[in-house]
């Protein structure tokens, strides 16, 4: 009997082993290619949603499109039409054509003149509604709608903050080489509704957005001076950032809004000031003989970054908002000038120039990975995207300049569009 | 003999300690599962810079019809914090639900062998 119990524990043990050990299988490379995206018109229920129903998918796409990470499907390959969509989405049609993703949505007309526009992302593979949402919003903001769908759709495709609700500030050039005109202008970052804030008449350069959109900062030669001042956005107003001895320039605002940092040269030496906005009192940060310039506050406000020769040539420190010692974080060959805190926090671009060649790259604040992301003859002021995972600059080629973006690791570099020729962007916040 | 026979009587009632133990997948067999997965897993361009940290394991339950019934990241933790994780692991789920990888190209008849699979997607050989 023992032996029969014992036997029959060995056999139960036995049993309870799987049969198999689980089989392991490693995958070990992909494919990189752009998510099919099927994006279909909205259905306008009456005729005044018309131009929304098809503006609005035209704009998504193009946003989504243009990181490279996403391709539309031409619209002659749908099986399945926008108004059967609204009741049930069929979604083997959709496999068929092998998208990936489709947006559909709606636009009508509310009681009070507005319209509404609302929209849905499904995940084809899995046949089920990744989001949906409706927005009110007057009918002459239709575009300002379709970038916030975008950034709700890449949101949800790639799992980070998209950036395509926000604008562009930037020097608008014309006029021939020896007689340039340049003028204050600011945009949707697709390039749409530009509009000019000054006439051409005195030079201006280096603007950079406030943290709440509402004031621009930038250097105007009026006079002949260059002077640092502020723009009201909604009330035009312009006005002098304290009445200095010394030429100011490399304005920027830190980011709680309440100071402008900028750069001061008297007496032969250029050295870094803050003036804080409503006392106007300024405080001189850093009083090295060599030249120090282009600071930048970073995202917590608790350091700076800039560029100076102090060293014996051009390259980038870092130090406390408070001023004391800097630590200079650049070391490669060359020179190294323009540093711009990412909005993460996690890196600082920068312009090179090294053998006659200019570089757009970003190091860690600590001065460790340094990765240069795209170059040529003359291209500079790097600027991030809210999201910081797309970097815009200027690029100057032959007797044109224009601007540029491009992602983070060097890839899907595209020129923006601008009514003519663009130099010194500056990328806005998320629009409030 | 009483105790050979209640012996016997057991193992036949168990039905699967006496079954001979299958063979594993065989190379050819491996390596075509392999490379379909490698075609329906998309990986974004940009999560490339971290590649060499970012395998994903997982484990996966099949259904006899060779479909994905179900998915495991073993990592959840990562997978809730570490955004370049999240996204490499989003990849690698999306790649099991492809429809060019449904159904997988496993030996029919051999369900016992992979109804579950532990899946390593690693991008480590990418150019």
């Amino acid at each position: 009997m023992t032996r029969f119990l014992l036997a029959l524990i060995a056999v139960l043990a036995l049993q309870i082993s799987p049969a198999h050990a689980e089989l392991r299988v490693d995958v070990n490379r992909g494919v990189s290619e752009p998510i099919p995206i099927a994006i279909a018109d909205f259905v306008a229920t009456d005729a005044s949603g018309g131009e929304f129903a098809t503006g609005i998918p035209q704009v998504i796409t193009n946003n989504l499109v243009g990181t490279g990470l996403f391709k539309a499907i031409d619209k002659q390959a749908f099986i399945q039409d926008s108004a059967s969509m609204q009741t049930q989405v069929r979604f083997p049609e959709w496999k068929a054509i092998n998208a990936q993703a489709l947006v559909t949505g709606v636009v009508t007309k509310a009681a009070d003149g507005r319209t509404r526009v609302e929209f849905r992302l499904f995940d084809v593979f899995g046949a089920q509604q990744l989001t949906g949402m409706a927005y009110m919003t007057t009918p002459q903001n239709w575009r300002r709608i379709a970038h916030i769908i975008s950034d709700e759709i890449y949101k949800r495709l790639t799992g980070e903050a998209g950036y395509f609700d926000s604008r562009i500030v930037y020097i608008a050039e014309s006029g021939s080489v020896t007689a340039r005109v340049k003028r204050l202008a600011i945009m949707d970052q697709d390039g749409a509704n530009t509009r000019y804030l000054t006439d051409g008449r005195d030079l201006v350069l280096t603007p950079r957005f406030s943290p709440n959109q509402h004031m621009i900062t930038y250097l105007a030669y009026v006079g002949g001076k260059p002077r640092v001042y502020l723009y009201d956005l909604e009330s035009g107003r312009q006005e002098i950032v304290g009445d200095f001895p010394g030429m100011t320039f490399a304005p920027r605002f830190s980011p709680d809004g309440t100071k402008v940092i900028f750069s001061m040269a008297q007496n032969g030496n250029t050295d870094i000031y803050t003036m804080d906005l409503r006392s106007k009192r300024p405080q001189k940060l850093t009083s090295d003989p060599g030249i120090d310039t282009a600071p930048c506050y970073s995202p917590d406000g608790s350091q700076i970054t800039f560029e100076s020769d102090r060293g014996g040539t051009q390259q980038v420190y870092v130090m406390s908002a408070n001023g004391g010692a800097a630590k200079r974080i650049t070391f490669g060959d060359g020179r190294y000038a323009s540093p711009v805190w990412s909005p993460r926090g996690d890196l600082i671009a920068f312009t090179k120039m090294y053998k006659g060649q200019f570089y757009i790259g970003v190091v860690r604040p600590d001065g460790s990975g340094e990765r240069l992301l795209t170059n040529g003859y003359h291209m500079e002021g790097p600027t991030w995207a809210p999201n910081g995972r797309v970097i815009a600059f200027f690029r100057e080629q032959g007797n044109t300049a224009g601007l540029y973006s491009i992602d983070l690791t060097g890839f899907n570099e595209r020129k923006l569009k601008t009514p003519g020729d663009a130099s010194d962007p500056a990328w806005s916040p998320m629009n409030p | 003999m009483k105790w050979f026979l209640a012996c016997m009587a057991v193992a036949l009632l168990s039905g699967c300690v006496i079954t001979p133990p299958e063979p594993p997948l065989t190379q050819k067999e491996a390596d075509t599962l392999k490379r379909q997965l490698q075609a329906c897993w998309n990986i974004d361009p940009r999560l490339m810079k971290d590649a060499d940290h970012l395998a994903v394991d997982l484990s996966v339950s099949i259904d006899p019809d060779r479909t994905v019934r179900a998915v495991m990241i073993h990592d959840k933790k990562r997978f809730h914090t570490d955004r370049a994780f999240h996204a490499m692991a989003i990849s690698a789920l999306k790649a099991l639900n492809n429809p060019r990888c449904s159904p997988l190209k496993l030996p029919p008849d051999r369900y016992t062998l992979w109804r579950t699979l532990d899946i390593t997607f690693d991008p480590k050989d990418m150019p």
